[in-house]
């Protein structure tokens, strides 16, 4: 007999503050309540970066893009974007970025976006077509105007793995695949909430004095709990990843901002977008790309690189902007991109629950720190912020650097993934130093690694911390030794060879929006391989249309 | 030099019917561009798994003379022939393979699980009767950091039947000096250390210090024997147990050993093959509906001319049709295709639902002569993986169909003549 059943739900203990969301928010959030001296629970309906985190385009802004429409968010975006540099160099590439003017664009829109830039603190230094050209050669030659700004590409899920790691460090209990099915409410007050244990199904309570609401989009699905009505604009952008890197620089286009004219590189890919279009609440967890925003995304990025219309499209995705309602625009782009804190006490009348939404990636930091500035005022705590100048592990300061030579590309590859918090690893064995994943250089030591340190439970899990799947090949012979290594270390050989079945179509999933040329060779070469030789398709379960928890987790998701 | 027939392509279709086209005397030569289909191979050939149902298939005869005339096994006119011939030409070529034409087998896939198969390499590890296995007890030994085995899916898959079963690592000192450098530890590169009699006679006492009951299987992965089965029958020899060999990840040693038999097998009956000959393009005369010749990328001045013509170049994973972002096409000939423009019709969303894509392919007339502008091509002939109308996968008929429309396009030619 379940005793959980006779004396209710487990408790999961009491804390200072509970973080929802293990987004970026959500893990920035909990690092700063934790270095704060904070007793943290953080807690994911699935896995990291699981929502809009893990499918934007990696874009580190300069806040340039935003200068002409809406300064304050642009400066702050600058000034965000100089902190990440400091705290979180292990996740950035400073790549830099250019605004280009098209022949078909106006150029004095140039010299508007230049002064707007100046005003809201970017650098923006206008350089001689020619210049550009000799910086970026893949540009369209044919540009009139360019302007350089200080833009750069960021790993979104590097960069979330390290608050998580440095929250756990600071005490923070951290728990994935727990979904917050309620709250538990007291006169109106918020003092915890309900879980459901995703995996096991089990229900589960934690208790704290403040509960933050760090779940982007989902975030207004969760205060229904509560029976909070809070307007958010579902905004999808639709994102294509490309085989190989076309560009070293972030390319924009100098024009109020449209779709198809940013291409950032990142890794050994590039990924180009967005499209912007509102879309019903209800669909936010099943994205589609269609051909139509594909064809878009072509059509506009072609313009800008013109190398892009040969290049191989490895797959498609679409992430979901949490926008609060300001006004009726249709397309969600006008909106500001703003930070929004809600002290729910004060609107809603629901003391201990705070919602922090909007905003962006690149702003992340500064909605940890407004949040725990709210969290600890409630709390009667005074800390103060040290989020902007402590540095996050794998970008912390070494005592001793030790010279590079004596170990392998897969041991440097996995020092530039995680920064310093796997250079302890440098004895690597020969076990250790066999490569899993030639594409992005992922060695079995890395997985050994992700797997003792960074909540790693499937093969899902191991893409988003170590990029294993994510490469050219999307996993063709990857995927099935990480799964092995999988077994090796953690056993369940049955569960795993579902998984790896579930793993290869959630892969199909991004790359058959765009499955022609190269992509359905590979597409076809990868069935050959998992179904024909290695008869996964007997294996695998087809996922129910309906409320099955476990198939949310399979969606596609940034590259590649 | 002017040949009877020119084959484009040098996978399993083009092999086997250039040695039946070699054995009536003709003359011929073998384009072929690259690897094969047999880099992917299992160790098995197969002539029909599963029917259109999704039915695990029993008797594979009556499998496909259940199948629709749209289907190009309907263009063998006697399966049961064309099936003995190929097992002929395989004898004849050194691939020792056993199975029964009128029963499938299962073959155990690189993660532990089974398909029915037609033939299996005689030393790899196949199963007649799922319910009753020759042994209670086994071992999964597998070469320490070698990753394109999974190791514990195979002894799962194991314990599944009933077997009690474990996984052991074990190394060489030949070995070892491989792993020195990491991405060295792959099938073909392990399988070349493995022909040293010094590496399999320490890999044997290695092995047998594991096994203290010679009742027991041992399960290694198939890393022996990329040109024959020399270093596997060595192996078996210097074992106290009994050796199956289970299939790795691509590449696949089996596959190279087949293509690497029967390409040796084809040369010495006086064909020509001509590897990294990408067949470029081919020209169709608009009057006579006739090939008129082709150009090869490594002879790019020459028109190859030759009485009749075999398209075996393979579906999209081998270049043998291209889709554009809304078309498919046969690059060489240009010829008809039976595909949907617009890729929306070409996939479905769940990976292991039969994709339409798999089916497309040139259409042919009753006798494989592909159409050109909805005509026969009189002196051309298609086979394999490039006709339209087969779900290989979903089917598991790929090698078999490859092998039987191949000797039906053969036999075409020689009747030709």
């Amino acid at each position: 007999m379940d005793l959980r059943n006779i004396n209710g739900p487990q408790s999961l203990g009491e804390f200072d503050v509970i973080v929802i969301g293990g987004g970026i928010t959500g893990a920035g959030t909990a690092r700063d309540c934790a270095t704060r001296g904070l007793r943290v629970l953080l807690v994911e309906r699935f896995d990291f970066t699981y929502g809009a985190t893990g499918r934007n385009h990696g874009l580190m802004h300069s806040g340039a893009r935003y200068a002409v429409t809406d300064r304050d968010n642009a400066a702050e975006c600058m000034r965000e974007n100089l902190i990440l540099r400091r705290i979180a160099r292990h996740c950035v590439e400073e790549t830099d970025g250019l605004f280009l003017s098209l022949p078909e664009d106006d150029l004095a829109y140039q010299a508007t976006f230049v002064d707007a830039c100046r005003r809201a603190g970017i650098r923006a230094d206008v350089i001689d077509p020619e210049e550009a050209r000799r910086l970026e050669p893949s540009v369209n030659p044919l540009i009139t105007g360019a302007v350089r700004v200080p833009d750069a590409s960021i790993d979104p899920f590097r960069l979330t793995t390290a608050n998580v790691v440095d929250a756990r460090r600071h005490g923070a209990v951290i728990h994935t695949f727990h979904e917050v099915i309620g709250f538990l409410m007291s006169n109106g007050r918020v003092e915890g909430v309900t879980l459901r244990d995703n995996h096991t199904g089990a229900v589960k309570e934690a208790r704290a004095g403040v509960t933050i609401n760090a779940a982007g989009i989902w975030g207004t699905l969760i205060l229904r709990k509560a029976g909070i009505t809070l307007g958010m604009l579902p905004a999808k952008g639709a994102l294509l990843i490309f085989g190989n890197r076309v560009n070293n620089m972030v390319i924009n286009r100098c024009r109020l901002p449209a779709n198809g004219d940013i291409l950032v590189p990142d890794d050994t890919i590039c990924v180009l977008g967005t499209t912007s279009e509102r879309v019903p609440i209800d669909t936010i967890d099943d994205m589609r790309v269609s051909p139509a925003e594909i064809d878009l995304l072509l059509t506009e990025g072609q313009k800008l690189v013109p190398r892009l219309a040969t290049a191989r499209v490895l797959r498609a995705y679409a992430g979901v902007r949490p926008l609060v309602a300001s006004d009726d625009d249709p397309t969600g782009r006008s909106i500001s991109r703003g930070i929004v804190l809600i002290d729910h006490a004060e609107r809603d009348g629901a003391e201990g629950l705070i919602t922090i939404t909007g905003g962006k990636m690149m702003t992340y930091r500064l909605m940890g720190e407004v949040a725990t500035d709210l969290a600890c005022k409630k709390l009667g705590r005074t800390a103060p912020c040290t989020t902007a100048t402590t540095p996050l592990p794998g970008s912390e300061p070494e005592k001793q650097r030790k010279p590079k030579t004596g170990y392998d590309m897969g041991h440097r590859a996995a020092e530039g993934r995680h920064g310093n918090i796997f250079a302890a690893r440098r004895d690597a064995s020969p076990d250790d130093n066999a490569l899993v994943c030639e594409c992005e250089q992922v060695s079995v030591g890395e997985i050994r690694f992700a797997i003792n340190k960074l909540n790693v439970n499937n093969l899902l899990n191991l893409r988003r911390r170590t990029r294993v799947g994510m490469g050219a090949c999307q996993g063709k012979l990857c995927a099935c030794r990480a799964s092995t290594l999988l077994c090796r270390f953690k056993g369940e050989a049955d569960r795993n060879l579902v998984e790896l079945a579930e793993f290869m179509n959630e892969r199909w999933k991004g790359m058959r929006p765009v499955a022609w040329g190269n992509t359905l060779s590979e597409a076809q070469i990868t069935a050959s391989i998992y179904a024909d030789l290695c008869g996964l398709d007997t294996v695998a379960q087809r996922p129910d249309q309906d409320n099955d928890n476990s198939s949310h987790d399979k969606e596609e998701e940034k590259e590649a | 030099m002017r040949y009877d027939t020119i084959i484009t392509g040098g996978g399993l279709s083009g092999l086997m019917a250039g040695i039946a086209l070699a054995k009536q005397g003709q003359q011929v030569a073998i384009l072929a561009k690259g690897i094969s289909r047999l880099y992917y191979n299992s160790g098995s050939l197969e002539l029909m798994g599963r029917d259109l149902d999704g039915n695990e298939v029993t008797r594979p005869l009556e499998a496909i003379a259940a199948l629709p005339p749209s289907h190009p096994y309907s263009r063998v006119a006697d399966v049961a022939a064309r099936a003995a011939q190929a097992r002929e030409i395989l004898e004849e070529a050194g691939v020792k393979v056993r199975g029964n034409l009128r029963r499938n087998h299962y073959r155990v896939t690189p993660t532990g699980l089974l398909k029915p198969a037609w033939l299996t390499l005689d030393d790899y590890l196949r199963i007649d009767n799922r319910e009753q296995l020759p042994w209670q007890r086994a071992t999964v030994f597998n070469v320490k950091g070698f990753l394109d085995f999974p190791d514990h899916f195979v002894a799962a898959g194991m314990r599944r039947l009933g077997v009690d079963c474990d996984c052991k690592d074990i190394t060489t000192p030949q070995i070892e000096r491989r792993r020195a450098t990491p991405g060295e530890m792959r099938s073909t590169a392990l399988a070349r250390t493995l022909e040293s009699d010094a590496a399999l006679v320490s890999l044997a006492a290695k092995i047998n210090s594991h096994t203290d009951d010679d009742s027991q299987a041992i399960l290694f992965p198939a890393l022996l024997g990329l040109d024959d089965d020399k270093a596997s029958r060595r192996l078996r020899r210097l074992l106290d147990g009994q050796l199956y060999l289970v299939p790795t990840l691509p590449a696949s040693v089996g596959g190279t050993r087949i293509h690497t038999l029967l390409r040796k097998h084809f040369v010495s009956l006086g064909g020509t093959y001509m590897l990294g000959s990408a067949v470029t393009s081919g020209s169709i005369d608009p009057l006579s509906c006739r090939v008129l010749g082709i150009k090869a990328r490594n002879l790019p001045d020459q028109v190859i001319r030759a009485n009749h013509y075999l398209l075996a170049s393979g579906s999209f994973m081998s270049g043998g049709l291209i889709a554009t972002h809304d078309r498919v096409v046969e690059p060489i000939f240009g010829l008809d295709v039976d595909a949907p423009r617009g890729r929306d019709a070409w996939t479905r969303e769940y990976l292991y639902d039969r994709q339409p894509y798999m089916e497309f392919g040139v259409a042919t007339d009753e006798r494989l002569h592909p159409l050109h502008d909805g005509k026969p091509v009189p002196n051309l002939w298609a086979a394999g993986s490039i006709l339209a109308g087969n779900s290989p996968i979903a089917l598991g008929n790929t090698t078999g169909l490859s092998m039987l429309t191949a000797l039906e396009a053969a036999a075409g030619i020689t009747s030709s003549q």
